[in-house]
């Protein structure tokens, strides 16, 4: 039996659904990959004003995530999306998207490990705790960021 | 051995039906990019999925995807087993 697409509605609120899941996932690549530069800085250039942004403004990124969460939200019709509703499942579910996930998590995987040869480099010359500290922080910040840009290509038209 | 390519008739089914890719998504419960990647041959539908489009579209599977290539591999029948 063909199911007869106007009666369910619900196709545009999908639509705008995805656009506002990439513009959150591009904000928050952007915001991991600045978190991930100021690990580094702390590690390797302590003095410069990345590295010293969270000890004289601890507030502001907080702001920064909350200024971006309401301009989603403002420029996404300010509607609200329960997780449990039909729309929002179609997304959570949706085979390409999954494939793309997983795609992505692969490549960002073998990115991590490779990526750990030249970190390892750059952080030998410093203390042991600062080097640990911005390894971790910038192998957190580039895999996360690696999986969500990836993603973003796969998932591009 | 030749390559097996997994080939559609989505797009002229859902043609014939005068669906866009967005209501047949939605009447599969998957998106718009979903079917538009299965259509150009940028994913490969899972047996569900693909059981869901066929639903939706009111024919069977066999109807939408079929196997290209390596036809004398797949065209042979079985061996009988039983002496």
């Amino acid at each position: 039996m063909v199911v007869n697409a106007d009666e369910r509605g619900g196709g545009d609120t999908v639509e705008m659904l995805l656009r506002m899941n990439r513009r959150a996932l591009a904000v928050l690549s952007l915001l991991i990959v600045f978190l991930g530069a100021t690990a580094m800085a702390m590690a390797l250039w302590p003095d410069t004003p990345l590295a010293e942004w969270p000890l004289r403004f601890p507030l502001l990124f907080p702001i920064a995530v909350l200024l971006a969460f309401f301009s989603l939200r403002f420029f996404g019709g300010g509607r609200e999306f329960r997780a449990d509703a039909a729309e929002v499942k179609v997304i959570l579910n949706d085979d390409f998207r999954r494939a793309n996930l997983l795609r992505a998590q692969r490549i960002a995987l073998v990115l991590i490990l490779i990526a750990q040869v030249p970190l390892g480099v750059l952080f030998m010359r410093v203390q042991p705790t600062r080097a640990v500290i911005g390894m971790g922080g910038t192998t957190i910040a580039l895999g996360v960021s690696a999986v969500i840009l990836l993603f973003l290509f796969f998932d591009r038209e | 051995m030749d390559e097996l390519e997994l080939r559609n008739t989505l797009k002229v089914e859902r043609a014939i039906r005068n669906l866009t890719q967005a209501e047949l998504g939605e009447l599969a419960g998957v998106t718009r990019k979903s079917v538009n990647a299965i259509e150009t041959g940028r994913m490969v539908p899972s047996v569900l999925l693909a059981l869901k489009l066929a639903r939706a579209l009111g024919v069977s599977v066999d109807a939408i995807f079929s196997l290209a290539g390596g036809e004398e591999a797949v065209a042979q029948p079985p061996q009988n087993v039983h002496s």
